[in-house]
């Protein structure tokens, strides 16, 4: 499930049934494969409605067979048509997957949901800047179960971080992160309660339903 | 290159361990051409002369040749010089170099190329864990695609091209459906386009809203003259950095081509393809359109994937998830049209699929169709399809990147 970052109570909702929608439509008719993303279609179901898809011809073309329709086109010639479409369209997957990186095909199969995965990316990187992007950049919901290990691991590193001053640690990093995931002197050295704030830019603050 | 390393005298002694030939491979990369024409001709050249050479000494061998008096002199090959090991690094070198155009050439962001173009050439290991080599890459890259006679031109005629004429299209399509009669077709169809327009103003809004009314105001224009996909493509291909916009230009175009797939491209093409099956009247004209939103659904789709994986920011952020196409520029190419050609084979079946269940629902439905033997036309339309999107024009890479020879100049004027 995609819950949008910044979208909250209803809007949040709203924006995934959108979001689920739109991704619905593309998956059955273009097989875009950026949609197979967990917080998307998911692979498992992405792979599914691409298989099923590919099988509906042959079910409309067995109904049109049996239907009463005059002057029909050929049958045979048609389900012919449609063996050759499909088994082009296998042997290119088929293709696909021998030109791709095998590291990832699992992606394709996985059950793993928006949350799970989010958890897994924070937990299997060694890259600081991976793991922050992973809790800062998407929906808090999905990492609320590890918070108490990120914050941990923040109040470990930050002085290393504010003393080697890696490329993503910047002023505008500094001011999307919640006092809470920072060492006492650090949100004080930052002007306390009244440091510079922003967050991952919200609906509801480019609605101007919330004032920035 | 001089002014970045010439200046640290530690630096232009490090070089040399770090990646011998380093000029001779900026120089390629400054060059920036997939195709040496003079390369070309001196292998042509020397290709003649072996042969030649080869003749003569059999000629002589067998005593076919008249006279003895002159001297055979193989013809001159122009070839490296030097000691083998420093011809073997000069050429590795030169090759490395000159691989860089076709990465430029196949992705979309400079950074992602010489992310790619880095992976794939292990010699630069070394070089690319220096603190200046990749940032320097990536100014390189930037600037020879603005450069370009040719590869940005692609990106962005290509990005807004296919919108352009799938708009164009569509709006002759329903100037047809209102002369015919067929309103309804007609209003759904504007229906899409309005609903993909004003999807497309509230993203570009939602992108601007810190910047300026005039901004906005322009960003807007983009969308209702068209533009915007050309826009799109055109800032993500030169590296366009924005701190007051809400997503990078990669995501934004991404987005905007989604929506356009599924408000537009996609209910647009199944609406004209059912209306074409029924209507008594076929026309090329509304076939071209078929094909052309056909055309737009499958590579736009195609092209998002790639981007998407492609990208070094979502490889970095994403590690997980994004990676499965190979850094290597034959397997880049190939899954690309392999992306493609799944759609392809799989499109029309999904159109078929959707032709025969309207026929199959109107059947069971008892309605009577006024033109009952136009249901001839899935298969025709099916195969025409599958026809066009066969054919190979749907999938070429444009072999040719100029530009940069400003650059090899100043080099060589360097002191």
């Amino acid at each position: 499930m995609l819950w949008i970052a910044g979208l909250e109570g209803a809007l949040k909702y709203m924006g995934a049934l959108v979001t689920h929608s739109i991704v619905k439509v593309l998956v059955d008719y273009t097989g875009m494969l950026h949609c197979r993303g967990p917080k998307l279609a998911g692979g498992a179901l992405f792979t599914f409605q691409t298989i099923v898809s590919q099988c509906y011809p042959f079910v409309a073309l067995h109904f049109y067979k049996t239907s009463e329709i005059e002057d029909k086109t050929d049958v045979d010639m048609l389900n012919t048509v449609f063996v050759i479409l499909a088994s082009s369209w296998f042997l290119c997957v088929l293709a696909f997957l021998r030109v791709t990186n095998r590291d990832f095909w699992h992606t394709f199969w996985s059950t793993a949901t928006g949350w799970q995965f989010t958890v897994d990316s924070y937990n299997k990187s060694n890259d600081p800047e991976t793991k922050m992007l992973t809790i800062f950049e998407n929906h808090h919901s999905f990492t609320e179960s590890i918070k108490l290990e990120v914050i941990a691991y923040m109040h470990e590193h930050w002085a290393e971080w504010e003393r080697t001053k890696p490329a993503w640690f910047t002023p505008n990093f500094i001011a999307s992160v919640d006092d809470e995931f920072m060492p006492q002197h650090a949100v004080e050295a930052e002007g306390g309660a009244r440091r510079r704030r922003s967050s991952v830019p919200s609906v509801r603050e480019m609605l101007g339903i919330e004032k920035e | 290159m001089t002014r970045v390393v010439g200046k640290s005298k530690a630096s232009k002694q490090l070089l040399p361990h770090l990646f011998p030939n380093f000029e001779s491979m900026l120089i390629h990369i400054l060059q920036n051409k997939i195709v040496d024409v003079g390369e070309t001709r001196d292998k042509a050249k020397a290709a003649i002369g072996k042969i030649k050479s080869g003749i003569v000494s059999l000629s002589s061998k067998l005593g076919i040749t008249k006279t003895n008096s002159k001297v055979d002199i193989a013809p001159a090959i122009m070839g490296p010089t030097g000691n083998e090991n420093e011809n073997t690094s000069k050429s590795e070198a030169i090759r490395i170099g000159k691989s860089f155009a076709m990465f430029l050439l196949t992705t979309t962001e400079p950074s992602a190329a010489v992310d790619a173009w880095a992976k794939d050439n292990k010699q630069l290991k070394d070089l690319m864990e220096t603190d200046w080599f990749e940032p320097m890459m990536n100014v390189i890259a930037k600037g020879l695609l603005k450069s370009s006679n040719l590869g940005l031109k692609w990106r962005v005629g290509l990005g807004a091209g296919l919108s352009i004429m799938d708009m164009i299209t569509d709006a002759g399509v329903i100037n047809n459906y209102r002369a015919s009669g067929n309103t309804k077709g007609a209003y759904s169809l504007m229906a899409m386009i309005g609903s993909n327009v004003a999807v497309q103003l509230a993203i570009t809004y939602l992108q601007n809203r810190k910047k300026s009314n005039w901004v906005i105001l322009r960003e807007l224009a983009f969308v209702v003259t068209f533009l915007k996909p050309g826009v799109d493509a055109y800032r993500v291909a030169t590296g366009h950095e924005d701190e007051d916009a809400v997503m990078n230009p990669l995501l934004e175009m991404s987005i905007g081509k989604s929506a356009e797939l599924a408000f537009e491209s996609i209910p647009g093409g199944l609406l004209q393809a059912y209306i074409f099956i029924n209507s008594p009247e076929k026309t090329i004209f509304l076939l071209i359109s078929i094909l052309i939103s056909t055309l737009t659904t499958g590579f736009s789709s195609a092209m998002i994937s790639f981007d998407m994986d492609i990208s070094v920011a979502n490889r970095k952020e994403v590690p997980l998830f994004y990676g499965y196409i190979k850094d290597g520029n034959k397997e880049r190419l190939i899954t690309f049209i392999l992306q493609v050609s799944e759609w392809s084979g799989g499109g029309v079946a999904k159109r078929a699929k959707l032709t025969f269940d309207s026929l199959g629902a109107d059947t069971a439905c008892c309605i009577p169709q006024p033109q009952p033997h136009s249901r001839h036309c899935p298969t025709v339309l099916s195969e025409r399809e599958a026809n066009v999107r066969r054919h190979p024009c749907r999938t070429v890479f444009v072999p040719s990147l100029q530009g940069g020879e400003e650059r090899l100049r100043a080099l060589d004027r360097r002191p």
